[in-house]
């Protein structure tokens, strides 16, 4: 099984927000991460045909999923980053009409299962309309599902969700990703960190880096520091170099930097984490852009 | 698919409110229509035989339009002071009209309702400082010049060479019925428009207006099926409310005017006189059912094209209600009257917009709301030297536009547009 995206751009007026995108996909799981505005969501709607790329194009197994059409969408799953639900159906309601609208013959079973696998079975006579956010989600992942996807597409699925909540997102996400390409956009760092295999940095429309997410965290091995420092140099520091963490302590502060070189007399070399790597590649790409 | 979205139609909360609306407002106009007409209807009928007993024997005696007119105002006047004198003397042993102001009574009545019935059209007559006397015909004797309305005067006379006799416009029982047609229910089937282009426009967005983009059209049925299953949904609640309609209606009728009356030839009124349709009461409405249907059908298709279009609720909402009042605007502006002449600051005349109510009721489908006016005259149009059914060609207009406006909304439903990028574009 093979997603690919040749040259994939475009263009909103004059500005773009998606340039000469190129990636190969297989079985796994990928992660967009980027900050607001950075082609994430685009590139998502590219994918789902919702929007029209200006240039490029996106093939599943050498086949243009434009042309593909309805057999694309027949092994496509699709949750977007914000969407509403029929609020006077039942969940159970909910995934009927979605499998119908799938082409699913005999659902009954399949909805049974989705419904434990998102454990809202206690909730499938409930109104959607009485749903929490959480609850929204993962009734969102479920209809995903439905068709049992080869390529699954989630946009930001764990935002504004408790803790709990995007624990067990994340879970499942990791557990329905054997055999089938899920590609999720997210600007949460920590459940990249946790379930992708794979991870697309995405700046202003444009690829930072893409690679594996291990490869990615050891680029910057050598490049993340600790040191504790006098509150006078404090500030200092904060204005020369980019800081991911500050823990006050009585005589002072200790402070992890993200420096290419040794930011502080006592500064140690520590194990670099995703948030810095966010933070390397990010910070460096804005400072670039001003 | 077809069930699941009739049953996600049904639940929702603009059909409840809409069909709520609709049923107390079709439930009004049945329930008053039923009893007023109930009450009345021997006054009626009572009215309608001294009143044509006493035209046609001041129609022998005018010599045109204007001494018609004039003799029923003096008659009017007459019986309105008279009544006034005898009123100042008292009514009469416990609170009755004496006979001699019964008689008075009855002939101020009778000629009031002659003036009404002979029907001349004023925006205001100086003798009747708070009455106005609208929508008015003169039927010439030949029967084929109704659609030319009032010239009083023996200028207006010798000038268009009307026809010098009068008769009523229709005041027998089954005139009345005739009117809860024409009049109240074409009102009624405004409304249904209307509501149909409400229901259809939050019908067709729903999916944009409540962010369901990206989950509905990435399914595989996502697009053509769901287009079709709400355009069925649509075209079955609309046959199920013309349906409901139909048969209230029938059961109306024939409780105003019985069972034997409902099937008669449409040809026993007066209107229908020249009518070439074979068409019985009952028949009648049947068939004023499936050509209202067929209005409504047009509207969902229009509703679903510019829907698809636009990709937004309140856009298709306006655009569709602009098209709609400008045509039932330009409907109503034919159906009304042209001012002619002004004689002596008096006596206005007006004609009928004949010709453009004539064009538009081939080509503009709005003028479904009363299909009556197809059937009840001989009532063809010259194509390239061939007579066709006015009916036939308004039908035909009408499926083709159907036709374009279905294909125009498949084409587009679920497709990327314009809208939806700069939605994305914002967020």
């Amino acid at each position: 099984m093979e997603l690919k995206f040749i040259n994939l751009s475009k263009c909103y007026g004059k500005k773009q927000a998606l340039i000469d995108f190129s990636a190969t996909m297989n079985e796994g799981v990928y992660a967009l991460l980027g900050p607001n505005g950075a082609g994430k969501s685009t590139l998502m709607n590219c994918l789902s045909d919702l929007i029209e790329p200006t240039s490029g194009k996106i093939l599943f197994d050498g086949k243009s999923i434009k042309a593909m059409g309805a057999d694309f969408r027949s092994i496509y799953g699709f949750m977007p980053q914000s969407y509403g639900l029929y609020p006077s159906f039942r969940a159970i309601d909910t995934l009927r009409y979605f499998a119908r609208l799938k082409g699913i013959e005999n659902s009954e079973k399949k909805i049974t299962q989705l419904l434990e696998t998102v454990n809202l079975t206690d909730s499938a006579n409930k109104r959607v309309k009485g749903f929490s956010g959480g609850m929204k989600r993962r009734l969102g992942i479920a209809i995903a599902l439905l068709n049992d996807p080869k390529v699954l597409v989630l946009d930001e699925p764990t935002a504004g969700l408790d803790p709990k909540e995007r624990i067990r997102l994340r879970n499942l996400i990791s557990e329905v990703s054997f055999d089938r390409v899920v590609i999720f956009a997210t600007h949460i760092v920590s459940d990249v960190e946790a379930i992708a295999g794979n991870t697309i940095l995405l700046q202003n429309g444009r690829v930072l880096k893409s690679t594996d997410t291990c490869s990615l965290i050891e680029s910057i091995e050598g490049k993340v520091w600790e040191a504790k420092v006098r509150n006078a140099d404090e500030a200092i520091l904060e204005n020369s170099f980019r800081i991911s963490n500050i823990t006050k302590v009585s005589d002072g502060a200790i402070i992890r930097i993200v420096s290419d070189s040794k930011p502080y007399e006592n500064a140690v070399s520590i194990s670099p984490s995703l948030e810095d790597v966010y933070l390397y590649y990010f910070d460096e790409a804005a400072s670039k852009n001003d | 698919m077809l069930r699941q979205e009739l049953k996600r139609i049904l639940q929702s909360r603009v059909f409840i409110i809409l069909a709520a609306l609709t049923a107390i407002y079709f439930a009004y106009l049945t329930a008053s229509y039923f009893f007023s007409n109930k009450q009345t209807i021997t006054q009626y009928q009572k009215d309608a035989e001294v009143t044509n007993a006493f035209l046609s024997e001041v129609s022998d005696q005018s010599a045109d339009g204007a001494n018609l007119y004039n003799t029923l105002k003096e008659m009017y006047l007459e019986a309105e002071n008279e009544l006034g004198r005898l009123s100042a003397q008292g009514t009469g042993e416990g609170g009755q009209m004496s006979d001699e102001m019964q008689a008075e009574y009855d002939r101020w009545r009778i000629a009031m309702h002659a003036l009404d019935c002979v029907g001349y059209q004023f925006d205001e007559y100086p003798s009747f400082a708070e009455k106005t006397i609208k929508k008015a015909y003169l039927l010439s004797n030949d029967g084929s010049q109704d659609e030319y309305t009032i010239r009083l005067n023996k200028k207006a006379v010798e000038e268009y060479n009307v026809a010098r006799s009068f008769s009523l416009i229709d005041t027998k029982p089954a005139g009345i019925w005739h009117e809860m047609y024409s009049a109240r229910y074409r009102y009624f089937y405004i409304f249904l428009v209307f509501v149909f282009v409400i229901l259809s426009a939050d019908i067709f967005c729903y999916e944009h207006t409540h962010r369901l983009c990206g989950m509905v059209f990435t399914s595989k049925n996502g697009r053509k099926c769901l287009l079709f299953a709400k355009l069925c949904s649509l075209w079955l609640i609309a046959v199920v409310t013309i349906v409901v309609i139909t048969i209230a209606d029938i059961s109306v009728c024939l409780s105003i005017v019985g069972r034997e009356l409902i099937f008669e030839p449409v040809q026993v009124l007066p209107i229908f006189r020249r009518s070439t349709a074979d068409l019985s009461f009952l028949t009648l409405i049947i068939y004023s059912g499936v050509i209202r249907l067929l209005l409504l059908l047009l509207v969902i298709c229009l509703v679903a094209a510019i829907s698809t279009v636009s990709r937004n609720a309140l856009v298709s909402l306006s655009i569709n209600a602009v098209l709609m009042f400008t045509a039932f605007a330009l409907y109503s502006y034919s159906i009304g009257y042209e001012k002619i002449n002004s004689i002596s600051g008096d006596i206005v005349l007006y004609e009928k917009r004949f010709e453009l109510y004539e064009k538009l009721r081939g080509f503009l489908p709005v003028c479904f709301v009363n299909p009556i006016s197809y059937v009840e005259k001989f009532d063809y149009m010259n194509i390239c030297g061939y007579p066709i059914s006015r009916l036939a060609v308004c039908i035909t207009v009408t499926i083709l536009i159907s036709a374009v406006l279905v294909l125009t909304a498949f084409s587009r439903f679920g497709k990327a547009s314009k809208a939806i990028r700069l939605k994305i574009k914002k967020g």
